[in-house]
């Protein structure tokens, strides 16, 4: 899905965010994503790995024995 | 304080102001009564018909007391501006010391307050263990949250003993939005006060705050602020909470987690933010990075094990569609 900040070439599957940084998303384990960031010339330069699903579902959340 | 037989000068006023010299009055007086005895000696001697001798007796003998008191005079003059610097120099060490011994009882009360929060503290990483132990091997949603709101409540006291200052623990998860796949944000999960409605509903682009784009980005052990309503701060400083800034010292760690990929190709090794745990106050200047820091540093460890041990409850067929875990 194309996000308002944040485009996606269609052919190398490349994103890039609001500070103009390009990097490619690839899904771990199913938990996990992976951003990999690309210099101009397409190398990784680095990457990030956090969670892509919630920790704890919002129907957790709302017991009242956590939320009050 | 009474003075000395001799007057002896004395150093400490008795009022406790300033030190201030004792003239030497003795030895003034017996001067004096000398110089008397010698004039009323010499016009005896005059009186009694020998005026020459009688003249002779005061030149001989005033002149010597004159003298005296003219030494004594100076010996005033030198003793009495030396007394007043030693009494300077004392008032001045005086001063220093008072103002070491507040040091002292400062750091002494601070000593006494970190230590009281190690204890807590230790308290919180001893019930993350044994949580996990309990749990064996999965922590499902509900043990976590309910652990993560006793941690959020317990440091948030630690921290609020510690400093003297109310404080505000929360923890913040990163994930991305189901429908927003390529956007990094956060979440709040747990809070000391007790997660709202807001809080499932509001969600933070990391990008939008600076805090957290630096740890995530920047990979930091720990962002610290003192004051982020301090002018040269808040110029760069970007936060997407709900009011204007109703904090100035903030600390914020990350929870670091084991991905548990090591089939996977990622680029990525070893632990990778799943979360922040942050605290915050209304007053400037509240916490302390050398003492502060790694107390919170031990509990946001202690937190990723937790995290760990919570993926590890999760299938492994995870909707890769949808964002949501399927149970």
């Amino acid at each position: 899905m194309i996000t308002l900040d944040a485009r996606r070439d269609e052919e190398e599957q490349i994103l890039t965010d609001k500070r103009g940084r390009r990097f490619k998303r690839v899904e771990l384990n199913g938990h996990w994503v992976e951003y990999r960031y690309l210099d101009a010339g397409g190398a990784v330069t680095h990457a990030i790995a956090f969670p892509r699903v919630p920790l704890i579902a919002d129907e957790v959340l709302a017991d009242r024995a956590i939320s009050e | 304080m009474p003075r000395r037989p001799g007057g002896d000068p004395e150093i400490i006023s008795p009022d406790g102001g300033p030190p201030r010299l004792a003239v030497p009055w003795v030895l003034y007086g017996i001067s004096v009564i000398g110089s008397i005895a010698t004039v009323v000696a010499a016009a005896f001697s005059a009186a009694s018909g020998g005026a020459l001798s009688g003249l002779w007796l005061v030149l001989v003998f005033l002149a010597p007391q004159v003298g005296l008191l003219l030494t004594l005079g100076y010996q005033a003059f030198v003793f009495s501006r030396a007394y007043q610097e030693v009494g300077n120099s004392f008032r001045m060490a005086i001063v220093g010391n008072q103002q070491r011994i507040q040091d002292l009882e400062t750091a002494l009360g601070k000593s006494e307050g970190y230590r009281g929060m190690a204890r807590q503290i230790s308290d919180v990483v001893d019930r993350i263990s044994a949580e996990l132990v309990r749990a064996n091997t999965d922590l499902d949603d509900k043990a976590l949250a309910l652990l993560l709101r006793k941690v959020c409540l317990k440091v948030a006291t630690a921290y609020s003993n510690s400093s003297g200052v109310a404080c505000r623990v929360c923890v913040k998860q990163v994930m991305e939005k189901p429908d927003e796949p390529g956007k990094p944000y956060v979440k709040a999960v747990a809070r000391d006060t007790g997660t709202t409605l807001d809080d499932r509903q509001r969600w933070h682009l990391v990008e939008d705050n600076t805090d957290f784009e630096a740890l995530l980005f920047g990979r930091l052990e720990f962002w610290f602020c003192t004051d982020i309503q301090d002018r040269t701060i808040i110029a760069n400083y970007f936060n997407t909470s709900p009011g204007d800034h109703p904090y100035r010292s903030v600390v914020v760690w990350p929870i670091l987690a084991s991905t548990g990929r090591s089939n996977s190709d990622s680029l990525t090794e070893g632990y990778d933010v799943a979360a922040f745990l942050c605290l915050d106050s209304g007053q400037p200047n509240a916490f302390d990075k050398e003492n502060d820091v790694p107390m919170g540093t031990l509990v946001a460890q202690a937190l990723g094990r937790a995290f760990e041990a919570h993926y590890a409850s999760f299938p492994n067929d995870v909707s890769t569609t949808t964002g949501e875990k399927s149970m």
